[in-house]
């Protein structure tokens, strides 16, 4: 292969030269010492003791010596070079050592000779911006050396012994670079440095495998800072990114702590499987898995609809962010065209989402405390349901019209229950203020060479339902950065640790909200739970039934750099996670109606851990030549991931005190022992060629190998080109168009890959299964397909970067389509196959393609005020392209039609209305057989966003800063009708404004069928609404996702408290919601608790 | 930067470099938790484990014959909340929501993949013995009858599966009920030849006492069954003769009490309880603890007054396999047949009951009375009731003897699932239910009801399967 053979010769090449540096460091290992004392000794004789000792020879002009004086010495073991400096130390002499020679001459007469140990300045100074404000972090450094300091908190810096005519360079992230001259000053004063107005194409973007400046970047980046991940007060970082990345769509499937949320850059490429993008925190895959066990479930977050949730396909379950912490988090990276996702081959293909921790800064140790809490409530409520009477009202309505009595288990009207009773149950189960509190304390510095922070996060959420439940976390940041003194060796390490206590009842409280409303009371005289002699499931048998998790997770990393030659460096990552899950989800007796037994009393029992380890090395080389830069990088990457989950159900416990151990539990049966193991390995390159930093090529390719396919399918290759012109640069744009500050067209195509399914579906197994006749029996695992190989995205972006007026206003749009075909399927089959699904390869196009930007506004600035804005906008479009016999074979026909989405997609009835004379929903019946058959199911659905996106601004005055931020949607999505539709089945409630729109007599028009019980002969009527295209409806909305308000305290105040950074904000998430949509969230869109509108208030200090 | 320094980078580089691209890198193996399909079939031990996790997934399902075929009949009152038990209970399942009753067909699918699975793989093996493999595919053939035939009488037309090649399978059309009657037919016979007419212990050993797996005398009832659904009459008698003539094997229990214990005389086929469970889930779901009610499948079920009234005075059925539950001045009836509970339970003393020698003595009786052998037919007849303490039978037409016959059914039988299929198999099931339904608060009884409906999501998935008639 070309370039294994590549990469060998650079290796040859840098072991030669590796080599060659340690000898060379062996001949300086024997440099001489000189041990002598004189007292007023003639020069002559004391450098003939040195000669002699030495083995130096020492030449001298016996002319130049005429001059010399009497020596007065004592020296011992010193080195050659100090020797001879302390033995001509007073002499008008100098010396220069060449090999093993020492020549010895007159000094010139010039002040700055190089021969002439020059004398030393100590330089101190204070570097300020242009409202005086002291900039920390600055770097200062002696022009043409190593040497340097870094500004402190308060902006000063010292430099000792330094030559009083040098020159010194200032630089740092957010200045203009600046050069100050000595001239003999030793102090500098303060120095008004110059802010970056717009520094946009200075930032180095990091691309995982490597960084570039924006200015030259070829691909399509987006990156998010812990400024705004860190004023919203959410806990699972993923949640901070909503509407704020072009492209990247999240949504939160509820408000639950801890649950997972959707997350899709570009729209969705497989039809089936791995819709997740690719999660690295500091160069170490993380495995986007929620560890929730299948067979035990998460309780209220659900869990994943694998029963196996290693690939990454889960939509249910513990979200794995959630044992991120958001405090921890520098930036985060997201990756999405071919350019930027290539490098990372067969897992790039829904793109790539980089989070890069908080390090150390050079300079003073500090500390930085950081408090909040607040208090919350579910983002949007229903307004209110039937009451009783009301009700009552509908249910007796529905039993006539289905010409029925009330039966012995219609309680709500039977007379079982008090039809005077009145509980808002939507009140009762979520409308409980939620609550939110974080600390973070952190410790850092270092030194220009070696920093390091130690970080620690306390944080706990608790829901709005009734009863103790929480999710609790604990994380600790910890990392080590250093640079060897003569900056060729780097070396950085890494550890996060995560413990998510996280305890949420064993279903959803939201499930109850449609409760009777005369349902009766939710306890008894005596305080017990009231199950009205068996007659009332009371949700508040919840409270008894925890659903808990406790999650340790750890992230290593280590990276180990070495800079062989200029421009040649050798690299290493090595990565390693392990998270550990420990689930209950419990059942005592107390949460059942009658006396207690013990068979009743069940716990389930899971525990779940996954294994990561990568080593991933490097070579990179930089060469310029003439006005050309080439970069070239080589490298390979080796993964494992093991997984491993057990989960028991236990029953039979002698007491409800001792169900969480499963020792006392008299039945023990394990429900499924999950061990598999993913192996990944590749090898990847790049080439980037940037003339005059103007025009630029960037190549990358790619080969991977996954365990995931058959033995003849494991490899794959994987590769992109990317360019970009910078034509702002070029003198005729210059000229003629001088308010353009910035100009970039870009473009990429690549091809990426996917493997994100389940592990082992080519083999064809069979694994434990029941028991009988007291011996463990076999099954078979599924039905296997040997012949399924990569699923294959193809990428093509144009993206267009512009700057206005100084860069005052900037503008990153693009264009993108990808395209992905080979689809790897679990191809859903009919249940009379055995199975629900095999994995295959669907000869499928999906394509994304759409158009997203950034547009980055600074309105005003000035020292004391200043306003920007920015507006981010997504528009994707996704739809199927081809899909061969479809219609004819497939066992998709029926939910999906080429040339159009795939994304929520399903077929359905077309509804026509409710029947003004039966009152019963009706639908087209296309074949007009007078039946609803799937021949009647064409109505394409879908969940798809049209256009999404967000509108930040941020005013800052003095010490106060106000950033708001409003979230959009633009959607279709599952309306109230689907969730709260039905009046009349006992212990169904619905919205109040179901009275309204409900059928009650013929002649009537209305929105909603009659009220029935049964549904009776007309039960499809009822049944097929939901998959009707009336169950969806517009789910548009603007959120006032974000209002962070902030005050720095006056310096004078924080000065005399020995503080920096002081400041007090207040934070609030989901504030408003504007839209349309009848139900709880539009976002959210089921009958599961609503995102949390939160408001906290804080603090935050360093000292 | 020291010497070690370098090395150590060095080495580590290329060591890892090293590693790139090579295949062992991306081979697993198989999994710890499972093991390949071959080597499943490579001797007989692992191989009958095969089979014996079909038996441990059928008795985590049977149960639901009698609770379901129970509730759509008129053996049993629904206090159940959940909608699918309502829906059933009163005949109003729809497509959407209980197609294929919840997932149900699912897993009965799936173990008919398994049995075909194992008729694929058993022939193919090299380290099998001759005789193991014969009594595999014996069993295979057997159990996939058993399946079809449940599947056929509560579906109707369902598409007939017989091997596991995906591509073929999923669009096999609904196959028409007596193309899978044939099928079930030909199974059955291929399974006659094949048992062993003795009962099998777990290492496929002979002489066992468990009587959980299936024998040469399990397939000629099932066939005997089969036959009579079938309107085969001599062949039904014939087959239902070979068991009843089986005296050293089988007979009939005089203790009532003692009809369902485990490898009671009378039990021809059984199946234990779920591994380490002291009681069959018809004791457990039917036995009443409390009022019934909830939305669970235990607890929530009592007997119908219809199949009350149905116990002619002094039946010592009425005495022995029916108990009550009283509070609050009601009581409610449920069934006794298996006595022990989840609550009662301190030893294994109950097996499931799947084909039992007092259904044989019926089949026989109804052949015979359809041949116009009335006398044989009452002999029989009289058997079962003479068991139950009662007198003889007065009826003498041959009409007359087929209702009394069906009568006998419906109380000697009653929630083993005959019930359901036998007033559908007479054509009785329309006049019945037309009472029924209504008491039931179901509205109107349509004939379609008969057979309920496929899952929506399977038609869509198999475009070309058809829904029943009226759903």
């Amino acid at each position: 292969m070309q370039l294994k053979a590549k990469t060998w010769l650079v290796m040859r090449l840098t072991g030669f030269l590796l080599l060659a540096a340690m000898l060379q460091v062996s001949a300086r290992g024997r440099a001489q010492t000189v041990t002598y004392s004189a007292q007023s000794a003639p020069l002559t004789k004391v450098l003939a003791a040195i000669e002699q000792q030495t083995g130096y020879h020492v030449f001298y002009d016996d002319a130049d010596l005429l001059e010399s004086r009497p020596v007065t010495v004592e020296l011992k073991a010193v080195p050659v070079q100090q020797a001879m400096e302390m033995v001509l130390a007073d002499q008008p002499l100098r010396f220069e050592i060449l090999g093993n020679t020492i020549s010895i001459a007159r000094k010139l007469r010039m002040p700055e000779s190089k021969m002439a140990a020059p004398p030393f300045a100590d330089v101190h100074g204070r570097i300020v911006d242009e409202a005086g404000v002291p900039l920390a972090g600055i770097s200062v450094k002696v022009k043409g050396t190593e040497r340097g300091a870094t500004t402190d908190a308060d902006g000063k810096f010292e430099l000792k012994h330094i030559d009083p005519h040098a020159v010194l360079v200032m630089s740092g992230v957010n200045i203009e670079d600046f050069e100050v001259k000595l001239k003999d000053k030793t102090d500098l004063g303060t120095l008004t440095a110059r802010l970056k107005i717009s520094s946009i194409q200075e930032i180095v973007v990091n691309k995982g495998y490597y960084s570039v400046k924006q200015r030259e970047n070829t691909g399509d980046v987006t990156v998010v800072t812990a400024k705004t991940i860190g004023e919203q007060p959410v806990t699972d970082p993923m949640l901070a990114l909503e509407g704020r990345v072009p492209g990247l769509y999240i949504a939160q499937a509820s408000g639950i702590p801890g649950a997972y949320s959707t997350i899709r850059i570009r729209g969705q490429n497989s039809i089936a499987n791995g819709t997740n993008p690719l999660f690295i925190i500091d160069g170490v895959p993380f495995p986007s898995i929620s560890l929730t066990n299948w067979d035990v479930t998460g309780g209220a977050v659900g869990y994943p609809v694998n029963p196996v949730s290693q690939a990454n396909t889960f939509s249910g379950g513990l979200s794995p962010f959630n044992n991120l912490n958001p405090a921890d988090i520098e930036s985060i990276s997201v990756l999405k065209d071919a350019d930027a996702t290539a490098i990372y081959g067969a897992r790039g293909a829904n793109g790539v989402i980089l989070i890069t921790t908080k390090k150390g800064k050079p300079g003073q140790t500090r500390t930085d405390v950081n408090i909040y809490s607040g208090i919350g409530q579910i983002a949007r409520r229903i307004i209110p349901f039937l009451n009783t009477q009301q009700y009552l009202a509908v249910r007796h309505e529905a039993l006539r019209n289905d010409g029925i009595l009330p039966s012995a288990t219609d309680y709500d009207i039977n007379g079982a229950w008090d039809t005077t009773r009145y509980t808002n149950w939507q009140k009762v189960l979520i409308g409980n203020p939620a609550r939110l509190t974080n600390g973070t304390i952190s410790l850092s510095g270092g030194t220009v060479n070696t920093q390091f922070l130690l970080s620690g996060t306390y944080s706990n959420q608790i829901p709005e339902f009734p009863g103790n439940f929480h999710d609790q976390k604990i994380s600790i940041l910890s990392n080590l950065n250093h640079t060897s003194v003569n900056q060729r060796f780097n070396s950085f390490f890494s550890v996060q640790y995560t413990i998510d206590d996280n305890n949420v009842p064993a279903s959803d409280f939201t499930g109850s909200v449609s409760l009777a409303p005369d349902a009766p009371a939710i306890y008894d005289a005596s305080g017990n739970l009231n199950f009205q002699n068996g007659t009332f499931g009371n949700p508040f048998a919840l409270t008894e039934r925890p659903y808990k998790s406790l999650t340790n997770t750890v992230v290593g990393s280590l990276h180990l750099g070495y800079n062989i030659l200029p421009g040649l460096k050798i690299q290493s990552q090595f990565g390693y996670n392990h998270e550990q899950m420990n689930q209950t989800n419990q059942t005592p007796a107390a949460s059942y109606y009658g006396p207690p037994v013990a068979t009743r009393r069940t716990n389930y029992f899971a525990s779940t851990y996954t294994t990561n380890w990568s080593i991933e090395p490097q070579i990179d080389y930089a060469r310029t030549i003439g006005q050309g830069k080439f970069d070239m990088q080589a490298g390979a990457s080796v993964q494992r991931n093991q997984y491993n989950s057990l989960g028991q159900s236990a029953s039979n416990f002698s007491s409800d005190a001792l169900i969480s151990n499963l020792a006392s539990a008299a039945t023990v049966t394990a429900l499924g022992n999950e061990v598999t193991d993913y192996r990944y390995t590749g090898l990847y390159g790049r080439v980037n060629y940037s003339w005059k930093s103007k025009y630029i090529v960037n190549l990358t390719a790619r080969r991977d190998g996954s365990s995931r396919f058959g033995p003849d399918k494991r490899f794959g290759d994987f590769g992109d080109i990317g360019v970009a012109w910078v034509f702002s640069d070029e003198s005729f744009m210059k000229n003629t168009l001088s308010w353009l500050s910035f100009g970039k067209l870009r473009g990429s195509y690549g091809i990426t890959g996917n493997d994100q399914i389940l592990d082992y579906q080519y083999l064809s197994a069979y694994s434990a299964s029941g028991t009988f006749q007291n011996t463990s029996g076999l099954a078979p695992n599924r039905i296997a397909n040997p012949n399924f190989a990569w699923e294959v995205n193809k990428k093509l972006e144009g993206g267009l970067e512009l700057g206005f007026l100084n860069d005052h206003i900037h503008l990153d749009a693009n264009y993108y389509r990808n395209r992905t075909g080979n689809q790897l399927v679990g191809q859903p089959l009919p249940a009379q196959d055995g199975f629900t699904s095999v994995q295959a390869n669907l000869p499928a196009v999906v394509q994304n393609s759409g158009f997203d930007a950034i547009l980055s506004t600074t309105n005003i600035k000035s020292t004391q005020f200043s306003w920007t804005s920015s507006f981010i906008i997504s528009v994707p479009k996704n739809k199927l392209v081809s899909f061969p016999g479809l219609a004819s074979n497939s066992s998709y026909s029926g939910t999906y039609v080429v040339g159009q989405p795939i994304i929520g997609a399903y077929k359905g009835y077309h509804f026509t209305g409710v029947d003004p004379q039966t009152g019963y929903y009706t639908y087209q019946d296309l074949n007009k057989d007078g039946l609803f058959t799937s021949a009647d199911r064409t109505f394409m659905i879908t969940g798809i966003q049209h256009y999404f996106g967000g509108v930040s601004n941020t005013f800052s005055y003095k010490g106060m800063e106000l950033d708001v931020f409003f979230q959009y949607v633009n959607q279709t999505g599952r309306n109230f009708l689907y969730n709260f539709s039905e009046a009349g089945p006992s212990n169904f409630n619905v919205p109040a404004y179901y009275l309204q729109d409900y059928w009650r007599k013929p002649g009537d028009v209305a929105k909603i069928a009659k009220a029935t019980e049964t549904g009776g002969s007309q039960s499809a009527s009822y049944g097929n609404l939901y998959v009707s295209d009336y169950a969806v409806s517009d789910a548009s909305f603007l959120r006032l996702k974000t209002l962070a308000l902030s005050y720095h305290l006056p310096k004078a105040w924080q000065q005399k408290a020995h503080f920096q950074n002081t400041r007090i904000y207040m934070q609030c998430q989901n504030l408003l919601t504007i839209t349309s949509y009848k139900g709880y969230d539009p976002e959210s869109q089921g009958k599961s608790l609503p995102p949390t509108r939160m408001i906290t208030i804080g603090a935050e200090a360093s000292f | 930067m020291s010497v070690f320094k370098r090395g150590f980078i060095f080495c580590l580089f290329f060591s890892a470099a090293g590693m790139g691209g090579c295949k062992k890198l991306v081979d697993v193996g198989a999994p710890s938790s499972s093991i390949i399909t071959s080597a499943v079939f490579s001797n007989d031990a692992t191989a009958i484990t095969a089979q014996l996790s079909a038996y441990a997934k059928l008795m985590s399902y049977v149960f639901y014959f009698d609770q379901y075929t129970g509730l759509s009949s008129d053996e049993l009152t629904n206090y159940n909340t959940s909608q699918v038990s309502i829906d059933i209970y009163r005949n109003t399942l729809n497509a959407p929501t209980d197609g294929g009753l919840n997932g149900l067909w699912s897993v009965w699918y799936n173990i008919i993949y398994q049995e075909n699975s194992i008729l694929e793989n058993v022939p193919l093996s090299t380290g099998m013995s001759t005789r193991v493999k014969q009594l595999m595919m014996g069993e295979a053939y057997f159990n996939r009858a058993y399946w079809y035939f449940q599947m056929v009488n509560l579906f109707g037309n369902v598409p007939l599966v017989t091997s596991t090649n995906y591509l073929i399978n999923s669009t096999i059309p609904s196959t028409a009920a007596a193309q899978v009657y044939r099928q079930v037919v030909t199974d059955l016979q291929a399974a006659q030849g094949l048992l062993s007419s003795s009962y099998l212990d777990a290492s496929d050993n002979t002489g066992a006492t468990d009587r959980v797996r299936p024998t040469t005398w399990a397939a000629d009832a099932l066939l005997a069954r089969v036959y009579l659904y079938m309107g085969k009459y001599d062949s039904a008698a014939q087959q239902a003769s070979l068991v009843i003539n089986n005296s050293s094997m089988y007979s009939l229990v005089t203790d009532l009490t003692k009809v369902f214990k485990m490898n009671s005389q009378e039990a021809i086929w059984q199946l234990t309880p779920p591994n380490g469970t002291l009681y069959t889930y018809d004791g457990q779901w039917f036995i009443l603890i409390a009022p019934p009610g909830g939305s669970s499948i235990s607890n929530s079920a009592a007997i119908s007054p219809q199949l009350l009234a149905a116990f002619e005075p002094n039946d010592l059925r009425m005495a022995n396999w029916v108990n009550s539950y009283s509070q609050g001045g009601t009581t409610w009836y449920f069934p006794y047949k298996y006595r022990s509970t989840n609550v009662t339970a301190t030893s294994l003393s109950e097996y499931y009951m799947v084909l039992r020698l007092g259904e044989q003595y019926l089949i026989r009786a109804e052949a015979k009375a359809q041949q116009h052998d009335l006398t044989g037919a009452a002999a029989d007849l009289n058997t079962i009731r003479q068991r139950a303490g009662l007198p003889p039978t007065t009826a003498t037409t041959q009409a007359d003897l087929l209702t009394a016959i069906m009568h006998e059914g419906q109380v000697e039988l009653f929630t083993e699932e005959h019930r359901w299929f036998d007033l559908k198999r007479t054509k009785t099931v329309d006049s019945v239910m037309n009472i029924v339904i209504p008491q039931k608060g179901g509205g109107t009884w349509n004939t379609n009801q008969q057979v309920y409906p496929l899952s929506s999501n399977d038609l869509l998935l198999n475009p070309n399967l058809t829904q029943n008639p009226g759903y």
